[in-house]
């Protein structure tokens, strides 16, 4: 049932998404010709020249788009675009968990529930493999490398290390 | 150069060092293995991973991952007729049919055995072109480090992806991101909103692991493939030694490799164009021609040396002047500069053990490929191709978040990876090619302070900086470079419009 809902086709064709980024680059383009005008005129003269020929590139994108023939453009950008925007949501989601609980947690939970949502059901496998790949990575950067991991509510846990 | 050698030997040969040779080799044949995932992407993860230890483990670990990733791809390209990496292509001709006749051990031995060929040679080359072009580089000035600067991003931008207009948009996009925070020249910051994590740039790990890992993860979470390759491929029984027909195969070998070892010397090119043209050559040179497509073992062994070939050869350029020779190489050339090492003369002379450690390194892990490629260990290894490729998505980002965090113990920096991630999957499905905006960041300070530096000892003459004769050849290069592309493309409009 989620793997038939998440297999909807995008609406947005490739020809729009490459206009549509096309735009978005002119857009950034003036915001750093805008932004580099703040700086000493030594400072703002590389940037600016930089804006400047990165509209032009992205305007010569929008033309090639607009002259190529209509049917050349119009498979859909994103094949699946539930799942993308399910997996852009999860690892958003992942991120903030870290930043709030810290790294075990949240990593657990991820590395579960997305492959579940996604519509995956071996649990046998995807348990042991998960928390097995946990376990090595505490081994190489708590015990062996001793690198930082975010602050985490299990650090009584990874005191306990070696 | 010898005594470079011999000095840095015994740090090779240290026992961390060759343990991370060989777990990069390992890592590198699972990554280039499983399809989606290629060597780039591998050393993309590696470097956050590796970063704050010893720069010649870290290389180590590199090194290895080149090499063995390279052979990788061959074993579902074998199997499955799946191309594990885009430089395996050419293999999939021969190895597949092979596999359909019952032959998918041989052909694997044939691959394995052609791509330590291919890699040994290839680094061989490495350690015996590096040194004097770096001699030759000690010549340069200010203005020719411009040149040069400029050259890189021409190359790279019009030779590594299909259309120039994108190309060239890409390395602007990097020189952008590498305005970003203080100008050296004036002390002014740039473009960095008053955030402190941005005041010396955007961290090229950062960049590096969203540029080239996040886009295969949402890759995977799209595609949403439920199952693993079949455990029943794996089960390899040996079928005759390549070895014993070696005469069968010394020509094409050596064919291949020099093929490959040009082609990883030109910068832009490399990858899947050497193991293409070193096949074809291969077919144009045989007796059988009409063999080749249906299970010709040398059709796999042209394709698997050109290929092994490519691999060290590519960090020529980019070791001595900062122009890689592939994308793989725009990465490693990343990662040197994570460990503070800038490619050129500088790094020769005040880092010698670690570039000529690095440079043997790339010679040991090709030597190490024979090992960890064998039948015994294919059949160990290639069991991470069972796990199905939606699980394998969450777990590489459990190694990308806790790598990217450490570097700098910063959450600043995952938020930015998920931004740099989310643009760079936008760019590769509208194949803007990433490894432009890597050399956009590298060498677009460089480019800057090496012009503005030029422009003062000339007295600020424009004309000065393209007068001496090398800048004179490197302009030329330039326009070559930049013309080309666009000079084919007319001449295959006016070749279609005629037909």
């Amino acid at each position: 049932m989620e793997s038939d809902a998440m297999a909807v086709k995008s609406a947005l064709t490739r020809r729009q998404a490459e206009i549509t980024f096309a735009a978005a680059l002119i857009a950034a383009a003036s915001a750093i010709f805008i932004e580099a005008g703040k700086f000493p005129p030594d400072s703002a003269g590389y940037p600016r020249t930089l804006a400047v020929l990165l509209g032009i590139g992205a305007l010569l994108v929008i033309v090639r788009e607009v002259i190529r023939p209509r049917e050349s453009g119009v498979q859909p950008f994103f094949e699946h675009p539930i799942r993308f925007i399910v997996g852009f949501g999860f690892l958003l989601v992942y991120f903030v968990m870290i930043d709030l609980f810290g790294y075990l947690l949240p990593s657990v939970a991820f590395a579960i529930s997305l492959p579940f949502v996604l519509g995956y059901r071996e649990w046998r496998l995807l348990v042991p493999v998960v928390l097995g790949t946990l376990a090595v990575i505490l081994l190489i950067f708590r015990v062996i490398l001793e690198r930082p991991l975010p602050p985490d509510i299990l650090n009584f846990l990874l005191e306990a290390l070696p | 150069m010898i005594d470079a050698l011999v000095s840095a030997l015994p740090h090779v040969l240290a026992p961390a060092n060759l343990f991370a040779v060989l777990l990069g080799t390992v890592a590198g044949l699972v990554v280039g293995a499983l399809p989606g995932l290629t060597v780039t992407t591998g050393i993309a993860i590696l470097i956050p991973l590796t970063f704050g230890l010893d720069p010649l483990f870290a290389l180590g670990m590199m090194a290895g991952m080149y090499n063995g990733g390279s052979y990788g791809g061959a074993i579902p390209a074998i199997l499955m007729r799946v191309p594990g990496t885009p430089a395996s292509v050419a293999t999939i001709l021969d190895g597949y049919e092979m596999t359909k006749r019952g032959q998918a051990a041989y052909a694997l031995q044939v691959a394995v055995v052609s791509g330590v060929i291919g890699s040994v040679l290839s680094a061989i080359s490495l350690i015996l072109f590096a040194p004097p072009l770096v001699k030759l580089s000690l010549l340069f000035g200010p203005a020719e480090f411009f040149w040069v600067a400029v050259l890189g991003l021409a190359t790279v931008s019009s030779l590594l992806g299909e259309d120039l207009i994108k190309g060239l948009i890409a390395a602007l996009i990097g020189l952008a991101i590498g305005t970003i925070g203080q100008d050296i020249s004036t002390g002014v910051e740039r473009f960095t909103f008053d955030l402190l994590p941005l005041a010396d740039g955007l961290d090229i790990v950062v960049l590096l692991t969203g540029l080239f890992a996040i886009p295969p993860v949402m890759q995977m979470i799209e595609e949403a493939l439920k199952v693993g390759m079949s455990g029943d491929l794996l089960k390899l029984r040996r079928q005759g030694s390549v070895l014993s027909k070696w005469r069968e195969f010394m020509p094409i070998w050596l064919r291949s490799s020099v093929i490959g070892i040009v082609i990883g010397i030109l910068p832009g090119a490399g990858g899947s164009m050497s193991c293409f043209l070193a096949y074809n050559d291969a077919k144009r040179i045989s007796k059988n021609p009409e063999s080749f497509g249906k299970g010709n073992p040398e059709g796999v062994a042209a394709s698997e040396a050109g290929n092994g070939a490519d691999n060290a050869a590519s960090l020529i350029p980019a070791l001595t002047l900062g122009i890689p020779g592939s994308g793989v190489a725009a990465v490693i050339l990343g990662g040197l500069l994570v460990h503070g090492l800038r490619p050129g003369p500088q790094l020769f002379r005040d880092h010698p053990d670690v570039i000529y450690g690095f440079m043997l390194q790339m010679l040991l892990s090709a030597f190490l490929l024979a090992l960890v490629g064998g039948l015994a260990a294919t059949r160990i290894f290639g069991q991470a191709l069972r796990l199905p490729r939606i699980m394998l998505a969450p777990i590489i980002m459990l190694f990308v978040a806790v790598g990217v965090y450490a570097v700098n113990n910063s959450m600043f920096d995952l938020y930015m990876l998920l931004g740099i991630g989310l643009v760079a999957y936008v760019l590769e499905k509208l194949d803007y090619p990433s490894a432009p905006i890597v050399l956009g960041v590298i060498l677009g300070p460089l480019a800057e302070s090496q012009l503005r530096l030029a422009l003062t000892i000339s007295g600020g003459n424009a004309v000065a900086i393209a007068s001496s004769p090398i800048s004179m050849i490197l302009i030329a290069l330039t326009l070559f470079v930049l013309v080309a592309p666009l000079w084919r493309a007319w001449q295959d409009s006016r070749k279609a419009a005629t037909a």
